[in-house]
């Protein structure tokens, strides 16, 4: 038992600093979040749902996480779409300047959103664009689609193309090659690049809040309320934000990473 | 007229500098197993790539059962191709597999079914139709891909080394398969390869190639013992060459100066005139050891240098007493006990000497 030197007992500290500091404001936010009292602040005074019974009944809030659901999963479905034809084009055929092509694709993800979301703010101004849940929507897309491209085109290597050779040959035209050969063989790739996209595109906030003005997005409509102070309500509704956060990350990871570890 | 399933005139193609193909012209008929034969780099596989409309030549054209396919698309050409990692589609069972080519050809469902599993039953994989290609033996997922790219049944198959990725045995015993199946189906196959006994074992023809171009072209046998060339000749098998100058040519006789001094060969058919520089090509088996008979061609006498055992014969390697520096190679029998350092005289039948222009 003399194992336990004390450079051991410094890791596992160390360790559990690490982890604690990750993992505090998300577990003091979740916890308050069932505080059966006015503020989300110790002392904890007893186990209540009713915040989230109020997160349930706020008309406002259920919009907004409806909002957020239609544009996560509409601009994330455009992002593999357009990150699919993308990596498509650029691994499968001649393209003039195809590094820089494959580079300004992917550059969008260096940027800050901060920027993305201030340049479609002026851009779509000047076009007449109202800011709007597609302004978002579009938002989205721009930071999601490099992403997509990143990891689809990662996975399209020679042995593919082999393959979809191997389709033309045997009669298939482009989309048929596409859709009946390509993707189904990237699917975990496409998957992975979707469930990705949807949990930066759920809980994306600055983007969303430049860009939209009478129906916004979760993460909004959450700023508004903290604006009127903390209670618990906010933490309801921030612990749900993050349940739904966990799931869509335990989806790829049973569907995506495990059926790749497997094949 | 018999029909010419592939026609290529003149193809010339380069990549930057390099000449994979140089001016190749070739001519298949309808039902061959021709097989194309050289080594790495020849241009066979740009050759069937041509073929299979994979590429486009810069030079020259290539007809298929008498139409220009030369810049038509693969999926347009009545040709299909096995490849050599078999590029079986991973996420569909064997049967869908081998339908696919029909579905594209909008073959209804029943229908492209049972011709699969008549082509399955063709390869002797019946059995496995529901299975996945991840789930076979690299032989049988080469028998899916020969199923899959005759089931559309094309004018001419084209296949690139498909069994190079096969252990030996295995090997063997699917050129034999091959062979019997392109019997079967009567369809016009075109191999490539660079396993020289594989091209032997399996082609009707086989096109020797070298450097973007065809060095000979021909039945087993004819490109085996008359090699038109000395590359051909040295890539079929071994050889030994000597070189020699040509002295006269009478209707008897055409008498060479050699190493070994004066041959007198019978007369052939071709014409050579005096001066110019031959290299006769002789094969292992066909040199013979021992006090020479009548009619054998006396190449002088030898010292046993080496031999190594080869199963159905030995292999001897003979340096000559009068020229030094001259290797031969000749095949000694089973019994023959041949041992280091032993003289033996050395002959040919006249037949067997192949002479080339060098
Ligand atoms: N896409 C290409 N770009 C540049 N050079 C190429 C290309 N494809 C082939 N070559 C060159 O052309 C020559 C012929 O190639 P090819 O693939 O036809 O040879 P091969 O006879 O099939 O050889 P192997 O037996 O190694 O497959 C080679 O020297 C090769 O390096
Ligand atoms: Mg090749």
């Amino acid at each position: 038992m003399k194992r336990f030197s004390g450079r051991s007992i410094a890791s596992v500290l160390y360790a559990l600093a690490i982890y604690g500091f990750i993992f505090l404001p998300v577990v003091v936010l979740v916890l308050f979040s069932f505080q059966d009292g006015r503020f989300p602040i110790p002392p904890f005074k007893g186990f209540s749902l009713r915040w989230y019974e109020a997160v349930l009944a706020d008309r406002r809030l259920m919009e907004a996480l409806t909002n957020s659901l239609v544009v996560a999963i509409l601009s994330s479905a455009m992002s593999v779409l357009l990150g699919f034809l993308a990596a498509y084009g650029i691994a499968r055929f001649m393209l003039p300047a195809k590094g820089l092509q494959r580079g300004l694709l992917t550059a969008p993800l260096t940027v800050s959103y901060l920027i993305i979301g201030m340049g479609l703010l002026i851009t779509f101004n000047w076009l007449g664009i109202p800011k709007s849940l597609l302004a978002a929507g579009i938002g989205h897309v721009v930071i999601n689609m490099p992403l997509c491209f990143a990891i689809i085109y990662s996975q399209m290597g020679d042995h593919q193309a082999n393959i979809e050779r191997a389709a033309r040959d045997l009669g298939a035209r482009e989309w048929q090659v596409m859709t009946l050969i390509t993707a189904p063989m990237l699917w975990p790739a496409l998957f992975a690049s979707f469930f990705l996209s949807m949990t930066f595109s759920w809980d994306e906030f600055i983007i969303s809040f430049l860009l939209t003005r009478f129906d916004v997005t979760l993460p909004v409509e959450i700023w508004n309320l903290l604006r009127s102070g903390l209670n618990p309500k906010t933490n309801a509704v921030g612990s749900l934000v993050f349940g739904i956060s966990v799931v869509l990350l335990l989806v790829l990871e049973l569907v995506v990473f495990r059926k790749a570890k497997r094949s | 007229m018999t029909q010419l399933a592939v026609d290529v005139r003149s193809l010339t193609h380069s990549y930057g500098d390099f000449k994979a193909l140089d001016n190749v012209s070739l001519a298949v008929p309808n039902g061959a197993y021709t097989v194309l034969l050289g080594p790495s780099g020849s241009g066979k596989t740009t050759l069937l790539s041509v073929l299979g409309g994979f590429l486009v030549p810069q030079q020259g054209e290539v007809l298929i059962e008498g139409r220009d396919m030369t810049s038509v698309v693969p999926a347009k050409r009545p040709t299909t191709t096995m490849f050599q990692d078999y590029a079986l589609f991973p996420h569909m069972s064997i049967a869908d597999n081998v339908a696919f080519g029909l579905r594209m050809r909008g073959v209804g469902k029943k229908e492209r079914l049972t011709k699969a599993m008549e082509m399955l039953s063709l390869v002797g994989l019946a059995d496995e139709k529901s299975k996945k290609p991840h789930q076979l033996s690299g032989g049988q997922r080469q028998r899916v891909a020969l199923a899959r790219a005759l089931a559309v049944d094309p004018v001419v198959l084209l296949l690139d080394e498909p069994l190079g990725a096969l252990d030996l045995k295995l090997r063997r015993q699917m050129q034999s398969e091959l062979k019997a199946i392109q019997r079967e189906v009567g369809t016009t196959f075109v191999h490539v390869t660079h396993d020289q006994e594989e091209a032997m074992a399996i082609g009707d023809e086989i096109v020797v190639m070298n450097k973007g171009r065809i060095e000979d072209l021909g039945p087993p046998e004819r490109v085996y013992l008359k090699p038109s060339s000395r590359f051909s000749a040295g890539f079929m098998g071994q050889s030994s060459f000597v070189s020699g100058t040509v002295v006269s040519q009478d209707p008897q006789t055409l008498q060479i100066d050699t190493v070994f001094g004066r041959l007198r060969v019978p007369t052939r058919e071709q014409i050579y005139s005096a001066g110019s520089a031959v290299v006769l090509s002789m094969r292992p088996e066909h040199l013979v050891l021992g006090t020479p008979s009548a009619i054998n061609l006396s190449l002088g006498t030898a010292t046993i240098r080496d031999v190594t055992f080869q199963g159905a014969h030995h292999l001897a390697k003979l340096q000559h007493l009068d020229a030094s520096g001259l290797e031969l190679t000749a095949q000694v029998p089973q019994s023959g006990h041949p041992q280091v350092g032993m003289e033996v005289q050395v002959s040919i039948h006249p037949d067997h000497l192949v002479i080339l222009k060098d």
